[in-house]
C-alpha cells in the first residue's frame, strides 16, 4: 500500500515535477497552489503526508498546518522549498510540520523522507539542523522564565544536528557515533518536540529582529 | 571575465583594422562618384560633351551624349560609329577611347550613387579594373598595329566580346547585374555564379577567337600573341574576382568576430543575469534576499562590463555573503552543486578568507575530481573558531597516497591553513566520499574594529 500523498506548491511544474518523480513510490491524492483550496483539499482527499511550500499565497504555509489540523490532527506535512530565511522555515516547523527539506533534494531521498514522515519520524535536512543549531546556540540573556530542559540541545543531539548539517545520513551518523539508528531518530523527533515546544525560538527571533 | 572581456577588445580592434582596409565596396558612399578623378583633358572640339546616363544610352552614353552635343538624333551618331566600325575597326577604338574619356553627365552620376546602380561598362571607378580594360584595349590594338592586316572584323567582335564578359565580371558591372537579378528575385549567390560564368565565358570566348586567328598567321607572332592573350585574359577574369573574394573574406570575418562576440555577451548574460533573474523568480516574496541577488548581480555586471574598474568596491561584507559567493562560483564552474549550512555569521576577516579561500579549493576538488553532483559545505561560527566541514559522496581516496601534483589539496588547503595557524583534517573512503575539515581560530573580539562595513552595533554581539 503506497503512502497517501497531497502536494500544495504555487508553482504548477514543480508540482507536475515532483508528481512525476514520485509516481512509482507514492500515489498522489490531490494538489492544490493555494491556502483555501490546499485547506479544502487535504480534509477532502485524507492523505498521509503533505508535501507543503513554505511560502504560499494566502497565508503561508504554516496557516495550511493549523487549519488543517484543527479538523484533522493526523494529516503530517513535510516542509519543501527553495532556500528560506530561518525564519520562515521554523515558523512552519512550530506550526507542526515533522519536517524541512530543499527542492534541490533528488526523488529518491524526498520518497525516503515522505516514508520516514509517514512513519511518524522527523526529517532533518542539512539546511534545518543549521536552522536550529543557529537558533539554540545564539547566546541570550535569559531574564524570561523558561523551561530548561526545552530550551536547550543536549550535547549528543548537537552532535547529531551538526552531522546532518555535514550532510551525513542517518546510518553514516549512526555509524559515526557508535549508535543505532532507532536511537538518531530518537535524538532528532527529540529535536523537533524542542524546537515546537520551545519558547526560545521566540527569543532568537526576537533578538535577531533587534538587532536588524 | 577577464578572458572575456579580452575577447571583445581582441574582436574590437581587429575589426577595426578591418574597416581600415580599402573598403571599396559601398555604393553610397558620398566620395565616391567623384573619386574617378579623371584628369581633365583638352578635349578640343569634344570639351563639355558629357556621356549620358542609364536610360538615354545604349551603350556607354557616348553616341547619345555626343549627339546632345551635336544637336543631331543619337541613332546617326551610332550609326556613324557603326560604319567607322566596319572600316578597319575605327569606330571601335574611337568609341573606346571616347568612352574612357568623357565624363559621366553629372545627373547621372549622383543618380547611380543614389540607387546604387553603376553604368555597365563605366569601369573607371575601379582604377585597377579600368588599367586592366585599358591594357585589353591596347594589347588589341598593338595586335592589330603588329600583324599590319586590315582590321579584321572578327577582331572588332572579339573585343567587343571581351570588354562585354568583362565588365560583366568587374566590380562595376557584377553590381548592376545583381542589382537586375535582385529584382527579380534571384539570389545574390547565385547573381554572382550567374554573373561569372557568363562573364567568364564571354572572355575566354574572345581571347580564344583572337589566339586561334592569331595562330594560323605566324608560327612564332602567332604564338607569342595566343600567350599574351591568354595571360591577359587570365588576369581580367580573376582580378576582379580575387578582389571580390578578398573582400567577401574579410567581410565574413568581420562578421564572425561580431558574432563570437555576441554569442560571448549572450553566454556571459546567461550565466550570470538570467541565472540571477531565475533565483529571483523563485525567491520573490523575500525582499531582502531579492535585493542583496540584484545587488550582488549589478557588482557582477559591473565588474565584467568595466573590467579594469575598481573591483574592491564590490567585495562581500560578510562570512556569509562570501560564502554565498564562492558556493555560487564553484557551482558555475565546476557544474556541482554546492549546499550551504551557516551556523552564526561575522565579519569577513583575514582568518575567514583564508578558510573560505581554501573551502573554495575544497570544493573546486569535489567538482573536479569526486565524480558526485553535489557538495555540503557546513560552516559554523562562533566567537572562538570557524569550522568549515566541505562534504562529498563521491569517488574518495586515499590521502596518504595524494600525488605530488595534486598542489590544490597540498598547497591551497593545507599549506594555507597551517601558515595561518589553522589546521586540515581529511576523512577519505574510496567509494564513500571525502570530507576536509577546516578550523581557524578566530581573531578575539575585534572590539573597536576597524570595519567601517557594519553597522553600528553589531560588533557589541550580545555575550554574557
Amino acid at each position: 500500500m503506497k503512502t497517501r500523498v497531497f502536494l500544495v506548491d504555487d508553482h504548477q511544474l514543480f508540482r507536475k515535477g515532483v508528481a512525476a518523480e514520485l509516481a512509482d513510490a507514492v500515489q498522489i491524492v490531490g494538489d492544490a497552489a493555494d491556502v483555501d483550496t490546499a485547506v479544502a483539499g487535504i480534509i477532502g482527499a485524507r492523505p498521509q503526508v503533505v508535501l507543503l511550500d513554505v511560502h504560499l499565497p494566502g497565508g503561508g504555509g504554516a496557516s495550511v498546518i493549523s487549519r488543517v489540523h484543527e479538523r484533522e490532527p493526523d494529516v503530517k506535512f513535510l516542509a519543501l522549498s527553495v532556500s528560506d530565511a530561518s525564519e520562515d522555515v521554523i515558523a512552519v516547523i512550530r506550526a507542526g510540520a515533522r519536517g524541512y527539506v530543499t527542492k534541490t533534494i533528488s526523488g529518491g531521498e524526498l520518497a525516503a523522507a515522505i516514508e520516514r514522515i509517514a512513519d511518524g519520524d522527523a526529517v532533518f535536512s542539512p539546511r534545518l539542523a543549521g536552522f536550529v543549531l543557529d537558533a539554540f546556540s545564539t547566546n541570550l540573556a535569559i531574564d524570561t522564565p523558561s523551561d530548561p530542559e526545552l530550551d536547550q540541545l543536549t550535547q549528543r543531539e548537537k552532535e547529531v544536528l551538526r552531522l546532518i548539517a555535514r550532510g551525513y545520513a542517518y546510518k553514516e551518523i549512526a555509524r559515526q557515533l557508535t549508535l543505532s539508528v532507532k536511537t538518531i531518530e530518537t535524538h532528532v523527533s527529540s529535536v523537533l518536540r524542542k524546537l515546537q515546544l520551545s519558547s526560545r525560538y521566540e527569543l532568537t527571533r526576537w533578538a535577531n529582529d533587534r538587532r536588524l | 571575465m577577464p578572458s572575456a572581456a579580452g575577447t571583445a577588445s581582441n574582436g574590437a580592434s581587429s575589426s577595426g583594422a578591418l574597416d581600415a582596409a580599402p573598403p571599396n565596396i559601398g555604393p553610397a558612399r558620398p566620395a565616391r562618384p567623384h573619386l574617378p578623378a579623371r584628369p581633365h583633358l583638352p578635349l578640343g572640339p569634344l570639351e563639355g560633351v558629357e556621356r549620358t546616363g542609364p536610360g538615354e544610352r545604349w551603350l556607354g552614353g557616348v553616341a547619345s551624349g555626343l549627339a546632345v552635343r551635336l544637336g543631331v538624333d543619337a541613332s546617326i551618331v551610332r550609326i556613324a560609329f557603326v560604319a567607322l566600325a566596319f572600316a578597319s575597326g575605327v569606330g571601335v577604338v574611337l568609341y573606346l577611347v571616347a568612352w574612357a574619356v568623357l565624363p559621366l553627365h553629372s545627373s547621372a552620376v549622383r543618380g547611380a550613387a543614389r540607387t546604387g546602380t553603376v553604368p555597365v561598362l563605366h569601369a573607371a571607378g575601379d582604377p585597377i579594373a579600368a588599367l586592366a580594360f585599358g591594357a585589353v584595349v591596347l594589347g588589341s590594338l598593338l595586335l592589330i598595329q603588329q600583324t599590319g592586316l586590315p582590321f579584321p572584323t572578327w577582331l572588332i567582335t572579339m573585343i567587343v566580346v571581351v570588354s562585354i564578359g568583362f565588365s560583366m565580371i568587374s566590380h562595376e558591372g557584377r553590381r548592376s547585374i545583381e542589382h537586375a537579378l535582385s529584382r527579380t528575385g534571384t539570389s545574390p549567390w547565385r547573381g554572382q555564379v550567374v554573373r561569372f560564368a557568363i562573364g567568364g565565358l564571354f572572355v575566354f570566348g574572345g581571347f580564344a577567337g583572337v589566339v586561334s586567328r592569331a595562330g594560323r598567321l605566324n608560327a612564332l607572332t602567332g604564338l607569342f600573341f595566343a600567350v599574351i592573350a591568354l595571360v591577359a585574359g587570365l588576369g581580367v577574369i580573376l582580378l576582379p574576382w580575387s578582389r571580390s573574394m578578398l573582400r567577401a573574406l574579410s567581410d565574413e570575418r568581420r562578421a564572425r568576430v561580431r558574432s563570437e562576440e555576441k554569442a560571448d555577451i549572450a553566454a556571459h548574460l546567461h550565466d550570470s543575469v538570467l541565472q540571477t533573474l531565475a533565483i529571483i523568480q523563485r525567491k520573490a516574496d523575500d525582499p531582502k534576499q531579492v535585493q542583496a541577488l540584484a545587488r550582488r548581480q549589478e557588482r557582477e555586471l559591473r565588474a565584467w562590463l568595466f573590467s579594469d574598474g575598481d573591483q574592491s568596491a564590490g567585495r562581500p561584507l560578510s562570512i556569509r555573503e562570501m560564502l554565498d559567493v564562492v558556493a555560487e562560483e564553484v557551482e558555475q564552474s565546476y557544474g556541482i552543486n554546492v549546499d550551504v549550512v551557516l551556523v552564526g555569521d561575522g565579519p569577513l576577516d583575514d582568518a575567514a578568507r583564508v578558510v573560505l579561500a581554501a573551502t573554495r579549493e575544497a570544493l573546486v576538488n569535489a567538482g573536479k575530481h569526486s565524480g558526485a553532483d553535489k557538495a555540503d559545505v557546513y560552516v559554523e561560527v562562533d566567537e572562538r573558531e570557524l569550522v568549515v566541514f566541505v562534504r562529498d559522496r563521491g569517488n574518495g581516496f586515499d590521502p596518504a597516497a595524494v600525488s605530488v601534483d595534486r598542489r590544490g589539496l597540498r598547497d591551497s588547503i593545507i599549506g594555507r591553513l597551517q601558515r595561518n595557524g589553522g589546521r586540515v583534517t581529511i576523512t577519505s573512503t574510496p567509494g564513500e566520499g571525502t570530507e576536509v575539515q577546516l578550523v581557524i581560530a578566530r581573531s578575539p573580539a575585534p572590539t573597536p574594529a576597524p570595519l567601517t562595513e557594519e553597522p553600528a552595533g553589531e560588533p557589541t554581539k550580545a555575550q554574557t
